[in-house]
């Protein structure tokens, strides 16, 4: 047995009571270590995702966690309608609260969004501010909240709550402490959220408008490497073996464009396997400080311009050429005296067709002509074009009739009359070349409804069904000339005039059974 | 953009000489001695000769008349069984050899002309890539094939089978 003196006595009672505080503060302090670590938890958790719905459970998560609460929810201030919108609440009712809204200011959780201020309320039935309807809704018992409002450093853009604390406790000043310092992390992590998925929204934004570009484009980063194509771009460098970023002549060409350094029109002529032709800019992007950050190569497809250019070239080309070669055939036959006056006529007459397809030509690159309209009678222009044909179509016995009123014969028409004499010559000599012979040529003038109409039907072999819309195109006669002697630009000359007068040319034809040329065109410039 | 830098195994070889003919054999020889590091065949290495022949005078005379200040640079890289020929001249005289390669097919006059017709008869990837103003790049790719396996040059080319005859001339009566 120890006996114990006042003076121990009051020692002994001392040493109780520093060590219960003792024991006091170290629950304390052991639970403030808890609470900071669990909040740094939950902060470090809101740095995992940039997925804005993901994120806002994890806040939900988090904050009944750390004030040990029944349930949590969280509302945003819908930016277009001034609504709270609650986006997730943990628990089993999360997918119903989800759908409610609030108008501004309703509830405590829009009273704290709308104040700014956090706010905690023992006993909800006893707060009018209190909105029974989510509870109703959710189906789940409210009896305390403690709601704090998230705030950037635009302002407020929602509040975050915690409901009923567990084992019938009451939410306190510390819970208050660690929502507001969660809240204040979770306000910049949706911020952060928000932005991301607005730049997403935007890249996505940018990523259809450049698929939906009929040109090619590809953009880069600061080392040339590929991070955006579209298909246009993918298409004109098709390679089923590698994937579009391994197409080496891609690189080659990033390559080179890497070491310009600065904007830049080129072009590419994909010659085989491909048979692409490529007009092409690229515009380099800086930063602020004017270093290189990537660069866009727009790419346009012209092969069908350059295909039309090269065909024109290589007209004109063998036309000079043929022209030149004939010429000195010529030279020389006469100065070794071996040509007949008929071998020089027959070599006129070869020299005579190219240049005439080559003003032809010429006329209808220049664009409009330009008429030398003069006012007289029609027939005197029909005879003098049908007397010019006229020995060709005894020669082949192919039969030339002409029907024309005598008053259509002395009608005055405002034209330029050598123009429609030549065309008129270029039909009648079309004619000849497929018209058998003993065939039959009509040729008919007639006044229709004030307009001057042309045709000249034939008997001969016809024109087969899929040729006939291009036959007044220049182009197909073009290519046609560059591949046979035989083909002329004739039809698409006469439309060249025809339209020039104002009119229309119309072509029927059966195969077999012959062709129909309608030209009508004004009688007089409006 | 680093050419080296792929899951692809390349060996470069780069070559760079003045823009003169002179170096023709030289460039030739350059070119030649990689590609005998595929093995192609007797009939293939001629082709390839005569491509380079082809390429590297129009790059030094038509692209950068035969100036000794400017330079031609030849690159040759070889990807697994493929030959790739890059030459570069800096003339920046675009052009375009769609039409000469057109116009070969009906041209009967004059020297030359047909070197595009032929490098794009014989090569299995042909491009043009011209900055102008600055540089002229023909890039072209050749496949090494199985004994027996078809390939770009393998049929006679039209090109070779000249020259041709107009048919459009009357016959000069006498």
């Amino acid at each position: 047995m120890v006996l114990l003196n006042d003076n121990s006595i009051g020692s002994v009672n001392c040493d109780v009571s520093v060590a219960e505080q003792i024991n006091k503060l170290t629950k304390e302090l052991e639970a403030a270590r808890k609470e900071s670590g669990a909040l740094m938890n939950a902060c470090a958790l809101l740095n995992t995702t940039l997925d804005l719905q993901k994120l806002l459970e994890i806040i939900l998560q988090q904050s009944a966690v750390l004030t040990s609460a029944e349930a949590s929810s969280l509302a945003l201030i819908d930016q277009k309608t001034d609504e709270l919108c609650f986006e997730v609440v943990v628990g089993e009712k999360k997918d119903i609260l989800k759908e409610i809204r609030l108008p501004k200011g309703t509830g405590i959780i829009g009273w704290v969004s709308l104040k700014g201020e956090p706010l905690l309320i023992e006993d909800v039935s006893k707060d009018s501010r209190f909105y029974q309807k989510v509870d109703e809704k959710s189906q789940f018992k409210t009896t305390s909240i403690l709601c704090v409002p998230l705030k950037t450093k635009d302002g407020t853009i929602g509040a975050l709550e915690v409901l009923n604390k567990v084992e019938g406790e009451k939410f306190d000043s510390n819970d208050q402490s660690l929502l507001m310092a969660l809240a204040s992390q979770a306000a910049m992590a949706i911020e952060n959220a928000r932005l991301y998925k607005s730049v997403l929204e935007e890249r996505n934004k940018i990523v259809s408008i450049v698929n939906s570009m009929g040109d090619g484009i590809i953009v880069t980063n600061e080392n040339f490497d590929i991070v955006l194509t579209n298909p246009a771009s993918e298409a004109a460098f098709g390679d089923k073996a590698s994937s579009f970023e391994d197409v080496f002549k891609l690189k080659i060409i990033l390559s080179e464009l890497s070491q310009l350094k600065s904007d830049t029109t080129f072009d590419l002529v994909l010659m085989k396997p491909e048979n692409t032709i490529l007009s092409n800019k690229m515009t380099v992007l800086r930063g602020a400080d004017n270093e290189i950050t990537g660069s866009i190569v727009s790419m346009r497809n012209i092969t069908d311009l350059k295909h039309r250019e090269n065909i024109r070239a290589q007209f004109t080309s063998m036309m000079n050429y043929k022209i030149s070669d004939q010429i000195q055939r010529l030279r020389e036959s006469l100065k070794n005296n071996e040509i007949s006056s008929d071998g020089v006529k027959c070599i006129a007459e070869s020299i005579e067709e190219k240049v005439n397809k080559l003003i032809q030509f010429s006329e209808m690159e220049s664009g409009p002509l330009r008429l030398d309209r003069s006012l007289g009678s029609i027939g005197p222009v029909i005879d003098s074009a049908l007397e010019s044909v006229r020995d060709k179509y005894a020669f082949k016995r192919i039969k030339l009739n002409t029907v024309c009123e005598s008053d259509v014969y002395g009608m005055d028409v405002e034209v330029d009359r050598d123009r429609i004499k030549t065309i008129l010559c270029l039909l009648l000599n079309n004619c000849i070349k497929y018209v058998s012979s003993e065939g039959r040529v009509d040729v008919k003038i007639a006044n229709v409804s004030e307009m001057l109409e042309i045709t000249v039907k034939d008997d001969g072999i016809g024109i087969k069904e899929e040729v006939l819309p291009k036959l007044l195109d220049k182009q197909y006669h073009l290519e046609n000339v560059l591949n046979s002697s035989e083909a002329s630009l004739s039809l698409a000359y006469i439309k060249h005039v025809v339209e020039a007068h104002g009119g229309t040319i119309k072509i029927n034809s059966e195969v077999g059974k012959g062709t129909e040329v309608i030209i009508t065109m004004p009688k007089f410039i409006h | 953009m680093q050419l080296e830098q792929s899951p692809v195994k390349r060996q470069i070889h780069e070559l760079k000489v003045a823009a003169t003919l002179k170096h023709i054999e030289k460039v030739k020889q350059f070119v030649v001695s990689i590609a005998e590091k595929l093995e192609f065949s007797p009939i293939e290495m001629f082709q390839i000769e005569l491509v380079v022949d082809e390429a590297y005078a129009n790059a030094a005379d038509h692209g950068s008349e035969c100036s000794r200040e400017k330079e031609v640079h030849i690159k040759c890289i070889i990807e697994g069984e493929k030959l790739i020929i890059i030459i570069k001249d800096f003339g920046g005289k675009p052009f375009n050899p769609d039409f000469f390669e057109r116009i070969a097919d009906k041209k009967t006059w004059g020297v030359g002309g047909r070197g595009i017709k032929i490098i794009k008869e014989i090569m299995d990837e042909v491009m043009y890539f011209f900055v102008t103003g600055q540089s002229t790049t023909l890039y072209m790719v050749k496949q090494k094939r199985a004994e027996g396996e078809e390939g770009a040059g393998s049929s006679p080319s039209p090109v070779i089978a000249l020259p041709f005859s107009l048919d459009d001339i009357p016959p000069i009566p006498t």
